[in-house]
């Protein structure tokens, strides 16, 4: 309990510290957002109304406090580009990207445990070494470029889906989920890679420890000694992995909502950059943000259930 | 028949070229209910030797020659399966850092019933009462609540008595110490020796008892062996060995032994290589 | 007999050979491309792979091969400039902050963490959103984000170097403090440093096509590999070989240097 307080407690904080930082780098981008937003044929007159209507002459501080409030009651701003508000822009977004992540995340877990259980209790023979040289290959190729071999192969060539025709959810959602598969394969194979390695290279660490010196000589076979002994042990260290994964998945379904034509929270992101559209831009980074650092929180939640040192000791 | 015979083993490491050789053709036997000290610096081969009973040793060495008999079956030609049921069965050991050799993410009574799991059909109600009853035996407090720690959580001197209850609750007939006491403070060290030996007259378990400390040995052993680089250099019964040691090796052990009457001639040459200034 | 046989260092060699083969390529790019880059050809529209043109020819018609030797080189420069920006700070940070210590490097590893958690990508994005697109400012936002991962490497490095009894000697000589970071300290982190820029480098390759794919990358009339897979798609099944190509020397180019950084790490230890 003391140790969930005090992850809490982290969690706020580094909540009100980016949120901060990232409102601060927002506020100082050259070009004032109401002049921006009335173009440069505006009187002073006209630019320093909208000014004020928009609140931009109060110090920081107290724009900050009231951006806050926002984000916390749900209200984060009106788009320029868009002119409505930013949370019901991305109200239809949200469920896409969780969608294609959860779809990955899935994916990177059914492949990578069980191939870096394998490549480790292996490790140094001919399938072992054959396996470590793809996944090198694996971790250098692109996601956008798997995706676009994905759509060449299986799109256009085999017809297993129809590229660039997204069904929304609202249409079908099986048909959803089944268009989502070809993205989340393409950004779940260069993860998958790393995650055998991470996981291969933490169970070899691992092999070599006294307790599973002390585990053979009670008399348990090699597959019960990785079971029950070394797995938990192993996994320690791929937690962190795997927390900061779903947050490199986010943020690479920007890219892979482009080659799919999917229209998530990506594109509306690329989209506010190139129209330097700041509240949308704002959204969607601190929804992000927030989403990095209570995967954070979890994944420290989760050492604690599997790392008892952890969780008496705070 | 002996519980344990050695005859003329080899241990080599191979991740040198050539291999090197750090036991060179060792023999030694073991009568059940024994306690027999090996003794020796480190590097002479005794943690190798003690490994190597139970094919314990690291993937770069091996044995490369002689044999290991226990109740005379070998213990090198046997498969998997007999080596599994031997061990923590018929034969079980402990090592010198109690910390790292018991697994940081189970608790402790988790890991003193293993052995039960793997040898025994016992179920789970017998099981939980025969690791509270080993618990008390090697003077565990409050059994009950303790097997619910990690161990992390306890002393030094009770993890390793959590290693000897582990080893023992099956009832094996050979426990190999492999420096089980080294990592201890020295009050805890004769602690544990006196639990060792009453579980020894109790159980009439053999024990090979691994030390470079010759002081622990006498307190413990009735016969000792003396490696030195691989080979046994002396052995015999510890009174033979201590009063009258014939090699030159065994002196110079014996003279590192604290408290005793020997520390005057260290003290002397102590003396004499500081040019007797002092 | 478990005797093992020291073999040889595959991973080393291979990524070698591919990293020298693109090292060939960009010099080939550097003397000259054999077409202009940017001559467009309307009977060459969608020309497929030829003799006279290798990689066949884009919606434009112009040479594809020419446009991948551009673009190799750019890609490469980018990478290369962010790691040196990147690197370079961060290396900087990381060993003042470990052999110091104090406030100063409690504050800075605190704000290191934070940003490490957040993907590459994601931060570059939000970096290019102010600065604005273009070369250069890739180099700055991608090199930016580089620099806690690489400060935080030579941090524990420094810091583990420092109690080592070689510094405490020559602190005793009256080195002073600035000679033992750089001369003394520095040289025995390199290999570690090694494998971290390849990592970077490898990383760098990756987000700068990633982000001339959104668009919001480098943009022309600079050639670039993302750009290329992007335009390309709208012609998958006319002409694959518009995005294969491109796509193959990003993965050439990524994969050569970290297998090399895996086969130096595989030498050094372990």
């Amino acid at each position: 309990m003391k140790y969930f307080l005090k992850k809490l407690g982290t969690l706020v904080i580094t909540l009100l510290i980016v949120s901060f930082l990232s409102f601060v780098a927002f506020s100082v981008i050259p070009g004032d957002a109401a002049l921006s937003r009335l173009g440069t044929e505006a009187t002073p007159e006209q630019v320093a109304a909208l000014q004020k209507e928009m609140g931009l002459d109060r110090p920081l501080l107290v724009r900050y406090a009231s951006w806050l409030s926002g984000f916390v009651t749900g209200d984060l701003g009106e788009s320029y580009s868009y002119s409505m508000p930013v949370t019901e822009l991305l109200k239809g977004k949200i469920p896409i990207t969780v969608a294609l992540t959860v779809m990955a995340f899935l994916m990177i877990l059914a492949v990578s445990i069980p191939l870096g259980i394998f490549t480790a209790s292996h490790a140094g023979k001919h399938l072992d070494r054959f396996l470590m040289i793809l996944n090198q290959v694996m971790m250098s190729v692109p996601g956008f470029f798997i995706g676009i071999l994905i759509t060449y192969f299986f799109g256009l060539l085999l017809k297993w889906f129809q590229p660039g025709s997204y069904v929304s959810i609202s249409q079908s959602f099986t048909g959803f989920l089944h268009y989502l598969i070809a993205p989340a394969v393409a950004i779940a194979l260069p993860r998958c890679a790393m995650g055998v390695k991470m996981l291969r290279s933490s169970i070899i660490s691992q092999l070599d420890a006294d307790y599973v010196r002390t585990a053979y000589s009670r008399g348990n076979g090699k597959r019960r000694v990785l079971y029950r002994h070394v797995l938990k042990n192993a996994l320690i260290p791929v937690l962190t992995f795997w927390g900061m994964t779903i947050a490199d998945i986010v943020a690479n379904s920007i890219i892979l909502e482009q080659v799919f034509t999917i229209p998530g929270m990506g594109s509306l992101l690329v989209s506010s950059i190139s129209n330097r559209d700041y509240p949308v831009v704002q959204g969607i980074i601190m929804l992000i943000a927030a989403l990095v650092i209570i995967i954070n929180f979890l994944v420290d939640l989760l050492y604690g259930r599997i790392d008892p040192r952890i969780r008496l000791k705070a | 028949m002996a519980l344990l015979e050695v005859n003329d083993l080899k241990i080599s490491f191979y991740d040198t070229v050539p291999p090197t050789d750090v036991v060179k053709g060792i023999s030694f036997s073991m009568e059940e209910g024994e306690i027999l000290g090996i003794v020796g610096e480190s590097g002479s081969g005794k943690t190798q030797t003690a490994l190597s009973i139970l094919q314990l040793l690291k993937s770069h060495s091996d044995v490369s020659g002689g044999e290991i008999l226990y109740r005379g079956s070998s213990l090198t030609q046997c498969t998997k399966e007999e080596l599994q049921r031997i061990r923590g069965k018929e034969i079980s050991m402990i090592f010198q850092e109690p910390m790292t050799s018991l697994n940081p993410v189970l608790t402790i009574g988790a890991q003193i019933e293993e052995g039960l799991l793997l040898h025994t059909k016992d179920d789970p109600k017998e099981r939980r009462q025969k690791v509270l009853d080993i618990m008390r035996e090697v003077e565990l407090p409050e059994p009950e609540l303790l097997c619910k720690k990690y161990p992390h959580q306890i002393s030094g001197g009770q993890r390793q008595r959590v290693m000897i209850a582990a080893a023992l609750i099956t009832e094996p007939k050979l426990l190999i110490a492999d420096e089980p006491t080294t990592a201890l403070d020295v009050t805890i060290q004769a602690q544990i020796l006196k639990l060792l030996l009453k579980l020894n007259e109790r159980h009439h378990t053999a024990i090979l008892f691994i030390s470079h400390d010759l002081g622990v040995i006498r307190r413990l052993c009735s016969r000792v062996i003396v490696m030195n680089q691989g080979t046994i250099v002396e052995s015999g019964t510890i009174g033979q060995v201590f009063s009258h040691p014939r090699e030159e090796y065994t002196k110079k052990l014996l003279d590192a032994i604290p408290n005793r009457r020997t520390s005057l001639r260290r003290k002397k040459r102590r003396m004499d290589l500081s040019g007797g200034e002092s | 007999m478990k005797a093992k046989k020291k073999s040889k260092n595959i991973t080393l060699i291979l990524g070698g050979c591919i990293f020298a083969g693109m090292l060939l390529f960009l010099l080939v790019g550097l003397v000259g491309t054999p077409y202009d880059p940017d001559a467009m050809n309307g009977g060459l529209k969608f020309a497929a792979p030829s003799l006279s043109h290798p990689f066949g020819c884009d919606h434009f018609g112009r040479d594809v091969f020419s446009r991948v030797l551009e673009g190799t080189g750019t890609t490469f420069f980018v990478a290369a400039a962010t790691l040196l920006l990147g690197g370079g700070i961060g290396i900087l940070i990381g060993a003042f902050t470990g052999y110091f210590g104090g406030w100063i490097d409690e504050v800075l590893m605190r704000v290191n963490d934070a940003i490490v958690s957040f993907p590459n990508i994601l931060l570059a994005l939000v970096l290019i959103s102010i600065f604005g697109p273009g070369k250069y400012n890739v180099i700055l936002a991608l090199g930016i984000v580089f620099i806690p991962s690489f400060a935080r490497m030579t941090r524990s490095e420094f810091l583990s170097q420092k109690e080592m009894d070689y510094v405490k000697s020559a602190r005793l000589m009256g080195v002073s403090h600035l000679r033992i970071i750089f001369v003394h300290i520095l040289p025995n982190t390199i290999p570690t440093l090694l494998s971290m820029a390849a990592i970077g480098f490898n990383n760098a390759v990756l987000a700068e096509a990633g982000m001339s794919f959104l668009g919001i990358g480098v943009q022309p009339p600079d050639a670039s590999l993302g750009r290329m897979l992007s335009e390309a798609q709208a012609y998958l099944m006319t002409a694959p070989w518009c995005a294969i190509f491109p796509g193959l020397a990003v993965i050439l180019l990524a994969l050569g240097v970290s297998l090399l950084g895996d086969g130096i790490q595989q030498k050094g230890g372990v």
